[in-house]
């Protein structure tokens, strides 16, 4: 099994596993912890309960999946990475599989299996593409994070999202960037800001009473074109009059904690933005270009409970202000520019945008129209509800995974090659964190320029008359 | 045998009453909800009625799938006594070609072969049996024996479809991904 080789990212070390609560090593006893784990997950969410009886095998999904059609692995169908799951719960929790396994197609786990799901759970990037195949809606991606969070409790994480995960707790962010560091390079912003444009643009962090506290993925700190998405929201900010801080605490939208699908870790992740924002006594939040982050933001009312109110996105507050006219964009500043836009997998289904259904994708589109001379379309069935995945989220955003992220991201390499040599795309904008990064490594195998990739608030920045 | 065969079909309603618990349980959210925000998809009743999601992405499967639901219906009725002449063979054709379809591409095609458990295919079977015992019964070899086998393939059908995934149609309306998102 050659194509499951290359695609095992590397396995946390003891202390990280434990630093989150979990086992740092395989016990003894791991298959019956497991088993033990998989049914406290199917009794505590009737959901996963329902996606894994539904399946009528029907074969909908099978050509659905990236990481499918990348690699041509059959085990990377929907319906085979969820049979991985399925056939365990079959063998433990149903009356035909304790009977008759090999009928119902029914499997012990044991260590060949426990492989495959370490392997295959984290070849998914819980993008939902599938979900939208099948007639019954079965969410893989839910599939995927409690096989996950099973692996981890029985001593089985993955390296980068344990830390990640970890240092988050540690630092409020996912780079262990300290307080005076996040001000060394917000100050070094506010330079190179006034060297720009001549005027005084501030970048503030901590400032109690401030109207927005702005949280964003921390890749806006440090690396392009993520910072020039920083820049844009604060340009935006500015010309509103608006007063925003960032936070030190919650110096971080992302929450790696979905990808594994600890409930529990992903609460007190998003309790840390919330306290910052009660803290600081700002009275609204609002989130970057991060689509996992703005999953996770979205659903903050149902997550953490009482009357925590729903953040904004960004993206959603720059729409109303360009439409009351407060401020104004020029798109002559990107003169030469035609943009395609890349939806988000978390933000285009896991989430809505502004008071209008199908916001999350009218109104990227909207504000990308306002920024730039021209904007085209990727072929449809690979945007917007049915949007590639970039084939990089998920936690699969390490380098020991870099064969399967540059297989996975074809099928998105193949419709923004249509747009180019049909439409004559120029840019691809993405809105979150993970496609910028994902696309900027792997576009230029797929034969593009990684400068191609840009954020929509990087434009907006651009193309604001200040 | 009317006796075992009315019994069987109280068992068959018990059965998907049963069922229908665990399909009605209440998705609680675990804090992110699986919810898919895709607009005109809160109609799980057209879904399940029309297939939708087939016709747009798989429109063979959609035929196929049609044309053995439809013969079904049609078939049910005309079991009920409800234009019994005008249904029953147009039914009993599509629905044995439907079935025929399903089998075939599950049999034939790779893909489909390699997410098919046995069971896949014995319930097929087992469909395609009363179907096609229904039809040996009106039109081939009328008599007795030949009730008896459709009736004896019908009870077991009755007692396999409650605790199958034969039972999906529930599923189609009560997914929990069909919760829109906005509030």
């Amino acid at each position: 099994m050659t194509e499951e080789k290359t695609a095992r990212p590397h396995r946390a070390r003891p202390e990280s596993l434990e630093a989150l609560g979990f086992p740092g090593e395989l016990p003894e006893d791991w298959q019956q912890r497991a088993v033990a784990a998989l049914g406290r997950r199917v009794r505590k969410q009737p959901d996963l309960r329902f996606f894994l009886n539904a399946c009528v095998k029907c074969g909908a999904c099978n050509d659905a999946c990236h990481a499918f059609l990348g690699t041509g692995d059959p085990g990377n169908r929907p319906v085979a990475r969820q049979d991985l799951l399925r056939a365990v719960h079959r063998r433990h929790f149903t009356l035909a599989g304790r009977l008759f396994p090999k009928l119902v197609g029914a499997l012990d786990l044991d260590e060949a299996m426990l492989e495959r799901w370490y392997s295959y759970f984290h070849q998914c990037s819980e993008c939902r593409r599938c979900a939208t195949f099948c007639p019954f809606g079965i969410d893989t991606a839910e599939i995927t994070m409690a096989a996950r969070s099973i692996l981890a409790e029985i001593g089985l994480g993955q390296k980068s999202v344990a830390e990640v995960i970890a240092k988050v707790h540690r630092t409020g962010n996912n780079l262990g960037l300290n307080p005076r560091a996040l001000r060394h390079t917000l100050d070094s912003l506010e330079e190179d800001v006034r060297e720009e444009t001549g005027m005084d643009i501030r970048f503030p962090l901590d400032e109690a009473g401030a109207d927005i506290l702005l949280v964003t993925p921390s890749a806006d700190f440090y690396s392009e074109p993520h910072v020039s998405g920083l820049i844009g929201y604060a340009k935006v900010l500015h010309a509103a009059g608006i007063s925003w801080t960032l936070s030190s605490h919650a110096s971080e939208a992302a929450n790696f904690a979905l990808f594994l699908g600890s409930d529990e870790h992903m609460r007190r992740i998003a309790r840390r933005i919330q306290e910052a924002a009660e803290e600081l006594g700002t009275s609204r939040l609002v989130f970057g270009e991060c689509g996992h982050a703005w999953r996770v933001a979205y659903n903050f009312p149902a997550l953490l409970g009482g009357d925590v109110p729903r953040p904004r996105h960004i993206l959603d507050l720059t729409h109303e202000l360009i439409g009351n006219g407060i401020i104004r964009l020029d798109p002559s500043r990107n003169a030469g520019m035609a943009v395609t836009l890349h939806d988000s997998c978390n933000v285009a289904r896991g989430s809505g945008m502004g008071v209008h259904p199908g916001g999350q994708l009218d109104i990227p589109r909207a504000v990308l129209a306002a920024a730039v001379p021209r904007t085209v379309e990727m072929p449809a069935g690979t945007t917007g509800d049915r949007t590639f995945c970039c084939g990089g989220g998920g936690g699969l955003l390490t380098d020991e995974m870099m064969e399967i992220r540059i297989k996975g991201a074809a099928p998105r390499a193949a419709a923004l090659r249509q747009a180019v040599e049909g439409s004559g795309a120029t840019h691809m904008a993405a809105i979150c964190a993970i496609c910028k990064s994902q696309f900027s490594e792997v576009l230029p195998h797929h034969g593009f320029d990684r400068g191609m990739v840009v954020g929509i608030m990087q434009l907006v920045g651009r193309a604001l008359v200040l | 045998m009317d006796v075992l065969v009315t019994a069987a079909f109280a068992f068959l309603l018990g059965g998907i009453l049963l069922r229908m618990t665990v399909f009605l349980r209440r998705p609680q959210g675990r804090g992110v909800q699986p919810g898919l925000p895709i607009r005109g998809g809160r109609l799980g009743l057209v879904e399940a009625l029309l297939f939708r999601r087939l016709w747009r992405d798989a429109p063979s499967l959609w035929l196929a799938s049609m044309a053995f639901h439809g013969g079904l219906a049609a078939l049910l009725l005309a079991h009920l006594n409800i234009a019994p002449h005008l249904l029953r063979a147009p039914g009993a054709a599509a629905m044995i070609g439907g079935l025929a379809w399903l089998l075939g591409r599950r049999l034939v095609l790779p893909a489909m072969r390699r997410i098919s458990a046995p069971s896949d295919f014995l319930l097929l079977l087992l469909l395609l049996a009363n179907a096609l015992s229904g039809a040996a019964f009106l039109w081939l070899v009328p008599g007795e024996m030949s009730l008896l086998v459709h009736q004896g393939l019908g009870i077991v059908l009755f007692l396999v479809l409650p605790f199958s995934k034969l039972l999906h149609a529930p599923g189609i309306v009560l997914s929990p991904s069909r919760r829109v998102l906005h509030d």
